[in-house]
This record gives C-alpha cells, sequence and structure tokens, in this order.
C-alpha cells in the first residue's frame, strides 16, 4: 500500500527539511489533540411556540361547521395518536353565543388521525365567530372569522363606443373577497340560413377564472367583463369539440352564446390568497394564509354563490356572437 | 444554419492552418513501455539533440513527453543527425543517434528497461506522481502512487479516498459518495474511463468507488478549467485512464480485509502484444466489519473490470475495456409510518479505443466507441418508488497534430443518452420521464509556445444540444509562465450543461439522482400568471418549472494559480479560483414531508483559493492543504416572493464547505510504511426544522372532511442552520514481506482514529443527527503473485 520501504531512517540525513517536518508534525498533532476534546451539537432552529394549528372553513350555506386542529410539535415526527387533549369552542361575537365544538377521530391510515372537530350549526350571514383551541396547559390558540353578507349580484350590459360587447356585474355588500370567481360561457356552434329557423351543436361550457380582475365601488367589487375576449379562442374549442372542423368553415355558422354562468366563492378579508395563487404546496408554507392567533393555519369565512346570467342581445352580438335564443323565437 | 456553416467553415480553415505544411521536414514516432512487464510508460521525456561535426547541443533541439497511452509523437525535424533520447525516472535511458531525411516519418517503439540497484549502486526512488502541489490552474495529473499515499479503510487503495483529501472537492464524509468539485455538483462531474462515460461513479460508503487503484493508469483531474476537448458539464472533469495488463507474464493479486476481498489477473493472450487484465472487488461488510463495529454499516457493492489490449503493429493499437458495479444500501432509520429508503445502482460500461498513428501524416488520433448504463432505485426495500436510468453511447475522434511551437489538438464528439425517470409522482413536474438527448461537439485546442517561459492553450468548443440548432460556442483559455522554481498558471473558460441531476437537497442523506435532461419545447411546463408590479392592471407569465426555452445551465470559471520550489525538499502552491454559474436549477423547498424536485431557476457563484504545502525529506512525505471557498446560490421563484419576499433567495447550497485542512504524513521506517492523515472541513447548510403540525388547503368553501391532509414540518429558511463541523483522524500501518512466488502486505489501519462523532445528516423528522462511521479498525491481507 504505501509503496516499496527501500529506505529506512538511518539513512535519513536529519537536516533542515526534516527539523520542519518534525516541528510541523508537532504542531499538527497539537492541533489536533485541541480538536479531539470539542464535541459539537447541532444548533437546532428556535422552536416554534405556538400550541395550534387551525384549518377550516364558517359557513352559511352548511348546517355543520369543522375545523381540523393538529397540534404543533417539537419532538419527533410522530403519528398523531387517536386522543387530542384539546378543547375547542366557538363564540359569536354579537350575541355571545358559546358552543363547545366535538372531536371527530378521522383515521388516515398506518395508525396516524387526524382531529376535525365540529359543532352543528349554521352560521349567520354577516356574523363574526371566534373559534379557539386549548389545551390542558392554558395555551390557546385562535381565529376570528366575519362570515361576509349575502351579497347579491346586478347585471348591466352595455355596447360601448369601440364596438365590444362588455357586462358590468355589481357585487354588494361589502366587505369581503372572491376566493373563486367563474365565469362559464354556455355556447353553441348554429348555422344559420336566411329567412329559416337556425340549427345548433350540443352546448359547449367554457369556464375562464376572472380574480383580480374585479375593482373596488361603493363598499363592494365591480366586475366588468369583455363578453368578446375569449370568443376566439372558444370558436377554436367548439371547432374541436363539435368533432366537425368544417362547421365553422361554413359561413353560414357561427358561435352562438347562450348564457353565462357565475360562480363565485364570497370570502371574508382575511381569505387574501397570495397573488391568487391556488397551488397546494405554495399555500403549504405556513405563514402564507393564515388568520390564526397565537398559532399557524387558517380559518376562513365564506360561501359559494352561483347564478345564470343573460346578456342583452346587442351585447351579445356586438361582442361577435349569434344570439341563437334570439334566432331561435318563434321557431317551433 | 448560415452561423453554422461559418463557424465549421472558421474550425476548418484553423485546423488546416495548425496543421500547416510539415513540407522539407521530418517526424518521428512510437510507443514507450516498460521491458520488465510490456505495460505502457506515460510521461517518459522523449528529446532530439542536434549533432554538429564534432559535438552534440547541450539543450534539445525537439522534445516531447509520452502520453497515458506510452505514445510519443514528434514531429517538423529539420533534417539532420540527431542524438535521440527518451528517459524516465527508475529506467536506464535509451540513447541512438538517429538521421532524418526530408518527409521521413519514421516508427520507434522502444522498452526501457527499469534500473537495479545492483546495476549503479544508487538507491531508485519510486516514480513520484505530479504530487499534491503539482497543480496547474486546477489541472492535476493523479498517479497510483499518489493515491496510495493516503491512508485508506482498505488494503487495496481507491481513487476516492485521493479525491476527498483534495483541497476544494467536499465530500459528505464517509457515507453518501457524492463530490463537490469548487462549488459544483456531483453531476456536473464529467467522469470519463478510457474514452467511456460513467455515471455517478462513487459508492455510497465513501472510501471506494469503480476505480480501484489496481487499474489505474493516470487520472487527468481538472477542478475547473478544463480545454475543449472536454464538454457537457459545468464544474470539473475526472479522466481515468487504465493500464494494460502484463505482456509478458501472468501475474495476480488477491486480498482480503473486513470491508472487501479484491482479485486481479492479467497476463499475455499473445506475449508482447495481447494483454488481458481482469480485476474485481466485492464488500464483504456484513461478514465481516459489521461483526465488530458498534453500528450498522448496511452497504453492500462490488465492481467488476476487464481489459484486453492488442498492439497490432507499431502504428496501431486497440483495447476493449468494460466494466460493470453495484450497489446496495439503506439510508435513513425506520420513523413512524416511513420505513428505510434502499438504494440500489448498476453502473456498466463498454468501450473500444483505438490508437492510430499513420505511416503518412505525422498525427496521432484515438477513436472512442463505447456505451454506458446507469440505473438506480430508491424506495422501501422490494418495492422501490423511485427509478431513474441514463443509456448513453458515444463516439469520438480526438486528433493531435504535433508541431515545433504549435501543438494543435481537434476532434469531434457524438453523445446519444437516453434518459428515463419514474418517480410515482413524488417528484411533482417530472413523474414520468422519457427522452432523447443527443449532444454533439466540434472542437479544437492550440498549444502555442509563445517564448521559452510562456505557453498558451486557446481553443473553442462549438457544443450543439437539443434546444436549439445553432451550436453554443464555448472559449477555453490556458497559459503557463514558468521561470526558475517558480510557475503561474491560469485558465478560464465558457462551460454548459444540457443533462440536469435532481436532487433532493434538504438534507445530506440524499442519495438519489434522477437524470434528465432540458427540453426544446416548454407547451407541457406549468406556469402561472403574476401581477406584473411594472404595468399597472397588466400581468406576465412566470414558468414555474426549470425549462425556460433556449436556456441552458451555463457557467463561467477563472483560475489563477502560483507553484513553487523553495527547496528541493519544499513545494508551495495557492490557487484561486471564481465560478460564476447562470440558469441552474434548484429543487424548492416545500413544508410538506414529501419530497419535491419542482424546480426553481437559480443562479450562483463559487470563490475561494487552495494553498498546498508539500515537504519529501528522506524517507518521510508529507502535506498539509487548507481550502477557503464560499458558494452562494440565488434561486428564483414566484413562490419564493410568496413566501419570502422576494422572488430571488439567496443562501448557502448544502455543500458550502468554507474551510477544508488535509495534512498527511508517512514515512517508510524500517520496512513499514506508515500514513497519518488528518482531515477537517467546516459545518455544511442545512435547513433547520422548528417544528411539525398539519395542513389542509384551504383554497375555497370545502368540507373539511373531504380534503387532503398531511402532516408539515417548519422549517425556518433555507440553509440558516450549519451542522457541526467534521475532522478525523486515519492511520495505516503497512509491511511486505516476500514470500516464494511473490510479495505478502499486511496492512493495520484505524480510521477515525478518536471516534469523532462526525455528523452525516439531521433527521428533520426526528430531530436527531445521524452520525458518520466510527472509529473503525481493520487488517488486511494482500498477496501478489509473480
Amino acid at each position: 500500500m504505501m509503496g516499496e520501504s527501500s529506505s529506512v531512517i538511518s539513512r535519513w540525513q536529519t537536516g533542515a527539511g526534516g527539523r520542519v517536518v518534525l516541528r510541523v508534525a508537532a504542531l499538527a498533532l497539537l492541533a489536533v489533540l485541541l480538536l479531539v476534546g470539542c464535541e459539537e451539537e447541532v444548533t437546532n432552529a428556535p422552536p416554534v411556540e405556538e400550541p395550534f394549528t387551525l384549518f377550516g372553513v364558517v359557513s352559511p350555506t352548511s348546517d355543520t361547521q369543522a375545523v381540523a386542529v393538529y397540534p404543533i410539535e417539537t419532538g419527533v415526527l410522530e403519528p398523531l395518536g387517536p386522543t387530542l387533549d384539546a378543547e375547542v369552542t366557538s363564540r359569536e361575537l354579537e350575541s355571545g353565543d358559546v358552543r363547545v365544538w366535538r372531536d371527530s377521530v378521522v383515521a388516515d391510515g398506518q395508525g396516524s388521525y387526524s382531529h376535525i372537530f365540529w359543532s352543528d350549526f349554521r352560521a349567520e350571514y354577516g356574523a363574526s365567530y371566534r373559534i379557539e383551541a386549548v389545551g390542558v396547559d392554558g395555551q390557546a390558540s385562535s381565529a376570528t372569522v366575519r362570515v361576509p353578507e349575502q351579497v347579491t349580484v346586478d347585471l348591466t350590459d352595455e355596447v360601448t363606443d369601440d364596438g365590444r360587447g362588455r357586462m358590468r356585474l355589481s357585487f354588494r355588500p361589502g366587505p369581503f373577497r372572491f376566493v373563486r370567481l367563474d365565469l362559464t360561457y354556455a355556447v353553441l356552434v348554429a348555422s344559420v340560413e336566411a329567412g329559416e329557423c337556425p340549427t345548433a351543436s350540443p352546448f359547449f361550457s367554457y369556464t375562464y377564472s376572472y380574480v383580480g380582475e374585479e375593482t373596488p365601488a361603493d363598499g363592494g367589487w365591480d366586475l366588468e367583463v369583455d363578453l368578446g375576449e375569449h370568443r376566439t379562442m372558444m370558436r377554436e374549442f367548439a371547432r374541436r369539440d363539435a368533432g366537425n372542423p368544417l362547421l365553422l368553415a361554413d359561413q353560414t355558422a357561427d358561435l352562438g352564446l347562450v348564457a353565462l354562468e357565475l360562480d363565485v366563492t364570497i370570502g371574508d378579508e382575511a381569505w387574501d390568497l397570495p397573488h391568487g395563487f391556488l397551488d397546494r404546496r405554495i399555500l403549504s408554507h405556513p405563514g402564507t394564509l393564515t388568520n390564526v392567533v397565537n398559532g399557524l393555519g387558517f380559518v376562513g369565512g365564506g360561501y359559494r354563490y352561483q347564478t345564470r346570467l343573460f346578456p342583452s342581445t346587442d351585447a351579445i352580438e356586438e361582442a361577435g356572437y349569434y344570439d341563437y335564443m334570439a334566432g331561435r323565437a318563434g321557431c317551433e | 444554419m448560415p452561423r453554422l456553416s461559418a463557424y465549421l467553415a472558421l474550425l476548418t480553415l484553423l485546423s488546416l492552418c495548425a496543421a500547416d505544411a510539415s513540407a522539407q521536414t521530418a517526424a518521428i514516432r512510437g510507443f514507450v513501455t516498460d521491458e520488465a512487464d510490456g505495460r505502457e510508460l506515460g510521461g517518459a521525456t522523449v528529446a532530439l539533440y542536434e549533432i554538429s561535426a564534432d559535438s552534440v547541443a547541450d539543450v534539445p533541439a525537439y522534445g516531447a513527453v509520452t502520453n497515458s497511452d506510452g505514445v510519443y509523437l514528434v514531429s517538423r525535424i529539420e533534417p539532420g543527425r540527431y542524438l535521440f533520447e527518451i528517459s524516465f525516472v527508475g529506467f536506464v535511458p535509451f540513447r541512438d543517434t538517429l538521421s532524418f531525411a526530408a518527409y521521413d516519418i519514421r516508427s520507434l517503439s522502444l522498452e526501457l528497461r527499469p534500473r537495479t540497484e545492483e546495476m549503479d549502486g544508487v538507491v531508485i526512488e519510486e516514480e513520484r506522481g505530479g504530487g499534491m502541489t503539482d497543480v496547474r490552474a486546477g489541472w492535476q495529473t493523479i498517479r497510483p502512487e499518489d493515491v496510495d499515499r493516503i491512508p485508506s479503510l482498505d488494503i487495496s487503495g481507491d481513487l476516492a479516498s485521493y479525491l476527498s483529501s483534495l483541497p476544494g472537492v467536499v465530500s459528505m464524509g464517509d457515507q453518501g459518495g457524492r463530490f463537490f468539485v469548487r462549488g459544483g455538483e456531483p453531476s456536473q462531474n464529467l467522469v470519463l474511463v478510457d474514452g467511456m462515460h460513467v455515471y455517478q461513479p462513487f459508492h455510497l460508503l465513501g472510501y471506494y468507488s469503480v476505480f480501484p487503484t489496481n487499474i489505474l493508469n493516470r487520472v487527468e483531474f481538472y477542478a475547473g478549467g478544463f480545454p475543449s476537448r472536454y464538454g457537457t458539464r459545468l464544474s470539473s472533469v475526472i479522466d481515468v485512464s487504465t493500464r494494460n495488463g502484463n505482456n509478458r507474464r501472468h501475474e495476480g493479486m488477491a486480498s482480503v480485509s473486513p470491508f472487501t476481498t479484491s482479485a486481479r489477473i492479467e497476463g499475455p493472450i499473445f506475449p508482447g502484444r495481447v494483454s488481458y487484465l481482469f480485476a474485481g472487488r466485492e464488500s464483504v461488510i456484513e461478514h465481516g466489519a459489521q461483526r465488530y463495529l458498534a453500528r450498522d454499516v448496511p452497504f453492500q457493492f462490488g465492481n467488476a473490470y476487464g481489459k484486453i489490449h492488442a498492439r497490432v503493429n507499431p502504428e496501431y493499437e486497440v483495447s476493449v475495456t468494460a466494466m460493470r458495479s453495484h450497489e446496495r444500501g439503506t439510508v435513513g432509520e425506520a420513523t413512524g409510518s416511513s420505513a428505510p429508503q434502499v438504494i440500489q445502482q448498476r453502473n456498466e460500461a463498454f468501450g473500444i479505443q483505438s490508437l492510430l498513428l499513420p505511416r503518412f501524416y505525422p498525427l496521432l488520433a484515438n477513436v472512442y466507441i463505447s456505451h454506458s448504463r446507469l440505473t438506480s432505485t430508491l424506495g422501501p426495500s422490494g418495492d422501490p418508488t423511485r427509478s431513474s436510468s441514463v443509456r448513453s453511447t458515444r463516439f469520438a475522434l480526438d486528433a493531435y497534430f504535433p508541431g515545433r511551437r504549435i501543438d494543435f489538438q481537434a476532434g469531434w464528439e457524438a453523445v446519444f443518452t437516453y434518459l428515463e425517470t419514474d418517480l410515482t409522482g413524488l417528484y411533482q413536474n417530472v413523474a414520468a420521464d422519457n427522452r432523447l438527448s443527443a449532444p454533439g461537439a466540434f472542437y479544437g485546442d492550440w498549444n502555442v509556445e509563445v517564448s521559452p517561459a510562456l505557453e498558451l492553450q486557446a481553443g473553442a468548443r462549438l457544443q450543439f444540444f437539443g434546444v436549439r440548432l445553432d451550436p453554443y460556442v464555448e472559449p477555453r483559455i490556458r497559459a503557463t509562465w514558468s521561470r526558475g522554481t517558480h510557475r503561474l498558471t491560469a485558465a478560464a473558460g465558457m462551460y454548459q450543461q444540457e443533462l440536469v441531476g435532481v436532487n433532493d437537497r434538504r438534507d445530506a442523506a440524499s442519495v438519489f439522482t434522477a437524470w434528465t435532461s432540458l427540453r426544446r419545447d416548454f407547451g407541457d411546463i406549468p406556469f402561472v400568471r403574476l401581477p406584473d408590479p411594472e404595468t399597472p392592471g397588466g400581468s406576465r407569465i412566470v414558468f414555474v418549472d426549470n425549462l425556460v426555452r433556449g436556456r441552458i445551465a451555463r457557467s463561467y470559471h477563472g483560475i489563477l494559480g502560483y507553484h513553487g520550489t523553495p527547496t528541493d525538499w519544499l513545494n508551495v502552491s495557492v490557487e484561486g479560483f471564481y465560478k460564476d454559474v447562470a440558469d441552474l436549477f434548484f429543487p424548492e423547498i416545500t413544508a410538506l414531508p414529501q419530497l419535491s424536485t419542482n424546480l426553481h431557476p437559480a443562479s450562483g457563484r463559487s470563490g475561494g483559493f487552495e494553498t498546498r504545502v508539500e515537504v519529501e525529506q528522506g524517507p518521510f512525505y508529507g502535506y498539509l492543504t487548507y481550502a477557503f471557498s464560499s458558494t452562494r446560490y440565488a434561486s428564483r421563484s414566484p413562490a419564493n416572493r410568496v413566501w419570502y419576499g422576494t422572488e430571488r433567495l439567496r443562501f448557502p447550497p448544502p455543500h458550502d464547505r468554507r474551510h477544508q485542512v488535509d495534512a498527511l504524513l508517512s514515512a517508510s521506517l524500517a520496512g513499514v510504511d506508515v500514513g497519518v492523515r488528518w482531515a477537517y472541513g467546516s459545518g455544511l447548510p442545512f435547513t433547520r426544522p422548528r417544528g411539525f403540525d398539519g395542513f389542509i388547503p384551504i383554497d375555497d368553501v370545502h368540507d373539511v372532511f373531504e380534503q387532503p391532509r398531511s402532516r408539515r414540518v417548519l422549517y425556518e429558511e433555507p440553509y440558516r442552520g450549519r451542522m457541526p463541523s467534521y475532522h478525523r483522524l486515519d492511520v495505516t500501518a503497512s509491511r511486505s514481506f516476500e514470500v516464494r512466488g511473490g510479495e505478502l502486505t499486511v496492512q493495520a489501519s484505524v480510521m477515525n482514529v478518536y471516534d469523532r462523532r462526525n455528523i452525516f445528516y439531521y433527521d428533520a423528522f426526528t430531530f436527531e443527527r445521524v452520525d458518520q462511521l466510527p472509529v473503525i479498525p481493520s487488517v488486511g491481507l494482500q498477496l501478489d503473485i509473480r
């Protein structure tokens, strides 16, 4: 291993080099001996001191409210056991009503459990609730949730000077945030011959999100929709979905807009999704979306609202669509 | 296409210029071998001294050095009479008088006779390698003798032990099998063995690789600034030449230790012309060391190597090389619901190398054809959840045109690489991925002797990658200035890489690499639309994934070094380096307790310096090295903005080892070779956990009962923690005895003499440290049969 040992120490001429070698070796040995005695441990980061993480939604459209409660642990990552030493309560801040929630122990498999606390009441629109988890040591985490008022939507449409069909939606009253703001366009491919009733393909639905395009107005929100914004793309989709690529090449065929389906989730003001991110791994980062005091997680207040909208014929046609419903008027 | 044509025309023109007329001149070339065993002698000096009427010149008129194949080639020799001399340390020089006429191209292959003590009464020093300090702007030639000086766990030495001792090379210690060179990543190291690509050649038990000393001829190691004949990697080159078998007589070796058993046989098939060499090694830890060590060493590995070499005629050699290795190791411990992860890896490579000295022109040509394959899996035993494989076929031609003051080396290579990954959805953006990568390149390097003191090597590489049609132009330059005992070297270059080795690097225990490559299109790449802060109401598309069209990871290197020999027993060297890396991809860190390789575009830089002092006096040899380096990455991601308030997150990557010290003292005393090595490395960065909770995505009004639930790790900001420093003392002693028919060597070694608790990784799920190996005593026997 160390090569041929063709030399012996008696042949070593103890010159300046040899002395330097020995001195360096002695110093190195000293340094090693000094370090031998030093045991170093890993310096841990300061542990999280808050007791609980809460996740849930308080909704006026549900008869049962539920919140998942996780203890924040700083020891070994072990599966959660079937019992959790915590009491979860809710207090309606306006009335002072207090409810004690019950633990629903959910087996997650592999010997692990989740603790989802629930209470069977329907939240009030516009009411505020304080959800609190208290441990046996008195440490508490809480979230205050204000359920938004019941929102109504008004539709006005117009044909603007630039020849584009627009639709204005007014959502009142505030305050609230849009967690979801989707418009689904119900369209079809209509074949129109002069003097005859139009025929059409089946309906196709294409959904677009408008989160982030709303503007504040009069304590609520307005949304201006350019009805023709997605028309070209939908025409391509419809051509493909209709399974007949020649259909839209037919000069007598056009894309008809039948109705719009509005699908919104009205959330409380704390429900501030970062830049509209809905990505699970983004939201999983602690602190990304939280309203829990002395704890982590997020408890939102909100509800989902869906309605169907029918813009005027002028707006539909100005946006470049064929008004199929108007064309069918008078037909059998 | 016009640009491509222009590049090719330029390269052709320059090639023709470099290989300008050898009219009216002569050339001589041949092989230099050891008379005793017929093996190649790389590094032998060839000199031609002009002979005038009554005297021989003191200074050679022409010279060359044999390459790793023992080949020399001297051209542009003016007609006349010369004293031709070939010399090599430890061998009797060859001298002859030769007359050259115009247009002569001579072949002269020689066998040098080893000196013996009886011949001239002097002690013949064994051939020393370049030594620890002989580094030239990141370039170091490593010989088996260098490797054998490093105390190692096993009686048969290994290249891995030597590499881990080099300043600027960061390893994870005695486990992990990964090397980071001057801030680069393991997947950015190019490893070639006789022209074959080898991926991940280092075993998990960090003392071992697929390169035991007994198959090595020499290793060209570039820590950066590598010339244009190397490409497709950003960081470093490990170019291994294996040795040929003895073509005079059969010989063998067998060794045994508590860690491995190994054997080697070699000999002539047709004496003097064709030889074979077969070597194998297999771990026996479970039957040996495991029985007396205080903890599990859950690693099994083995490798086999074979080479047949034929010297067909004085102008042509061919060798066929095959190697294979396997690996199985367990990483992590069972915790709660998670089982230990078993990694299995298999490496195979097969190649043909032809070496040609054409009769009609003074050039040396090497042709390489090889196929390599790596497969690796990770997951619970018997049920791997991730797999990755690389299969590549390489064709390459390398030609060397020597000149009197200008040498030219040029060539091309084409590599067809098929990559497969199946990550069972855990790696979110590359869950299952199959793709073909086919990089190709033309290159040329000019070596110019500007003056007796100054030598310049300039070159360029036209590198083709699949992400665009036009080649990437990569300029490279090296310079050496020598005067007396002083030598200054410098190197710079541009490097690009298409292959991506994806690791989860939240901790040091991550040993699985998923290989993928950049794509030309980005139709299936996830992107997000973000509000544009510079345009009110506007938005912009930001790619969440790694693959931005046409962009490829690239790096710039700059190195400046000094080497000096103040006295005949002392060598010193100092080198500073800087690497800038752009368009890297770094895995994001999520709070979910599962691996994620969503990749974020990142850039980085690494800078530092290394000092080396080497002494050799009588029976003593020693060195002391110190390296300082600082590596910083900046990761760009919209998620960073959400999490940390800035899209550009700066942090030291997990291999940012700031300080390294390595000291070796070896001596040959009373027939016993003793080696003592001490290594120190400051702590590596890691991301510290602060606790655990659970997570349910609240991204709409959902029924909490129906939502997916998972546990969550509460980390602090990435890589703000530092693990404890690493240090270790290793000692070996060996003695050889002549026995009938050979030599028996006994080695005793103790690794980690003072039982330092060096941390391997910190388990974020148990808040517990997992340490590297404790004190390891070992005894090995090796029998060399001649």
